[in-house]
Order: C-alpha cells, then structure tokens, then sequence
C-alpha cells in the first residue's frame, strides 16, 4: 500500500514530459496504428480461444490412445487359445464323477476355458457309450429302474 | 490499493503468477470486450515504452504483440485491475530479454553506457532529497522538441531508471503498481525513479545550455 506521501505531486517538468510522452503517442502514423491493431486483433483471438490447448491436448494423446487399444485387441486375441488347454479325466465309473482340470494355473478365471471344458464334457460322455450300456444293464438285473 | 497479491514484489526478476488455472478457464464476451478496450487504450503508449527502451520500431512491434499475447492467453482471467501493471511486466520481460539479445552489440554501440550501474535498493526516501530544481529545462520547448529532447536524454539512462521513469511518469503508474510491473521493491521504485528525474534535468538543463549558447 503506497502512502499520499510516496504519491507525489508531478513536478512541472513530469507534467510537461508526460504531455509530450501523450502527445507523441497520440500522432503515431498509421502503419505503426495499423499494426497495433493487428496485434490486438491476435491477442483477443487467442484470448478467445484459450479452451483450444486443452483440446489440443486431446488431440496430441488421441494417437496414443487408438495405439494402445489396438495394442491390447491384440494381446486379447493372441492369448485366446486356439486349443482348449482342459483336458477330462475320466478316473472314475460314475458320470457324476467326470471332472475336468487345466492346464493352465489361471484356466478357473479363463472365461474361454470354462467353454471349452463344458465342449470337452459333451464330447466325452457321447465317446462313453458302452459305459451307459452296461450301467443300464447291470441296473436292469438288479430291478432298478 | 490493487488486488495485487501475487504480484507483490519478488526478489527474483521475471517472476510470474501463476497462470495455470486461467489457461483452463474460458472467457465470456464480456471479459473479451473489456480487454479490447484495455489493450486498445494502452497500445500505442506500451509501444512509445517499447521504443524508446529498444530504439527500434520492428522489436517494439513484437514486444508489445508478445505482451498482449501473454496477457491474453495467461491472465485474462485475472481481476481487471490487475491487467495494467501486469501488462508492463510482461512488457518490460520481453524488452529485457530482446535487450539481452542484443546486449553485446549495444554495449559495444555505446547506447547503454550506465547499464552497469548497480544502482539497486537504497530504501530511503528519496523524495526527500530533492533539490529545488529550479526554472524547468522543458518548459520553454513545444511537445515535439520536448519529446526529441526527452528521447535523447532517456536513452542515457540506465534500464532500471528508464523502467521506472516510463511506468512512473510517461504512464502513470502509482509506485505500488510500478513496483509490481518492474518486480521489484517500492523503495528501489522510489530510488529508480528519483535517479531517473536527476538525470534528466541535468542532462536536459545542459542541452538547453548548449543550445542557447
């Protein structure tokens, strides 16, 4: 905060070098006017755009962005198996029975496993044919129906 | 008094508030009007500044176009009051940087003889110590040959005394404000400004000698 005392009265020779200062900056001659207008002209143009760099922004990561996507569309595709890695293992008589591991430590999380192991019981329980036949038999002697 | 927080003097030349927040911010047509009038009333003088501190016509056009750029894209946002010493700061940022560019070549022209001066921070007032000047050496002169006379005088002044002659007296600035623009203390505003004024009555006092004679 400036005192009255530190705002001096001007002097004469301050006032007279101010109107001078005034004057001269009154009677600049058209070319220099011409260009300071420009120059206002730009500034309130980028005044007015000034959301443009967050924009821009976007724009510059944007090519990132569709790289890392592509990137990991990519990895999901490789690493979707082309075999099922779950294999039945058919230790037991009853069907019941008939489970199924992995081979591969993270297969329970796998989506893509869990299809292909439920493909894999199918196609097991049709190969056991025989198996049926005699269950039927055998549960047929006993009377069981 | 300003709302002049952060742009209170700093030690450190050239220091900035920051502008970070004001650049994510939009202006609505109201701040742009206000600035158009802003930058339309202070152009032509921030440009007689620029020339008289640079003596070249093409740099004084960039520095002032730089100003209004800065303040437009950076500051805008900022309250009204705040614009003109903001304004001059970054002015006399850009005069000093393009003065340091040319820096070489000027000492060697001469144009800057007390440049070197180390002329900073005495503290006292100075207003104090000023002598009665006596008849003005201007007053006898039309506005054009005061204007000549001045320009002759202001280019033998050292930078920081043209700084703080240019804010103080040709625009007007309160010392407060001169401070804030220049970066510096209000007492090496004072002692800046009251050097700057000794200066050029004896030089302009021996002009008008010389041309009387």
């Amino acid at each position: 905060m400036t005192s009255p005392r530190d705002e001096h009265e001007p002097s004469a020779f301050e006032r007279q070098a101010r109107d001078a200062f005034e004057d001269s900056a009154a009677h600049l001659d058209a070319a220099t006017l011409s260009r300071l207008n420009q120059s206002r002209q730009r500034a309130l143009e980028a005044a007015a755009g000034r959301r443009a760099p967050v924009t821009q922004r976007w724009l510059t990561w944007a090519p990132a962005g569709a790289i890392a996507a592509a990137a990991l569309v990519a990895v999901l595709l490789l690493r979707a198996p082309s075999t099922p890695d779950a294999v039945v293992t058919n230790t037991t008589p009853n069907p019941s029975a008939l489970t199924t591991t992995s081979t591969s430590p993270d297969a329970a999380l796998d989506p893509l496993t869990v299809v292909a192991a439920g493909d894999d019981l199918e196609l097991a329980a049709e190969a056991d044919l025989d198996f049926y036949a005699w269950v039927e038999l055998e549960t047929a002697g006993e009377g069981i129906t | 008094m300003l709302g002049l927080a952060s742009l209170e003097p700093c030690k450190v030349r050239g220091g900035w508030p920051d502008a970070r927040q004001d650049e994510e911010e939009g202006l609505d047509a109201a701040t742009l009007r206000e600035l158009d009038r802003f930058l339309a009333g202070i152009e032509r003088r921030a440009f007689r500044i620029a020339q008289l501190a640079l003596r070249d016509t093409d740099d004084a056009h960039d520095v002032v176009q730089g100003a209004m750029l800065r303040l437009a894209q950076s500051y805008a946002g900022r309250p009204t009051a705040e614009w003109r010493p903001l304004f001059f700061r970054i002015l006399y940022n850009g005069i000093r940087d393009l003065q340091r560019r040319h820096g070489v070549r000027r000492r060697f022209l001469g144009w800057l003889p007390g440049a070197g001066r180390n002329d900073d921070e005495a503290g006292e007032d100075v207003f104090e110590q000023v002598p009665d000047p006596g008849p003005e050496p201007l007053q006898q002169l039309t506005a054009t040959e005061t204007m000549q006379q001045l320009e002759q005088a202001l280019r033998r002044l050292p930078a920081r005394q043209l700084e703080a002659f240019s804010l103080r007296c040709l625009e007007g600035l309160d010392v407060a404000a001169t401070a804030a623009a220049m970066g510096c203390s209000e007492g090496s505003v004072k002692t800046h400004y009251f050097r700057a004024l000794q200066a050029l009555r004896i030089e302009l006092a021996g002009a008008r000698a010389e041309e009387q004679s």
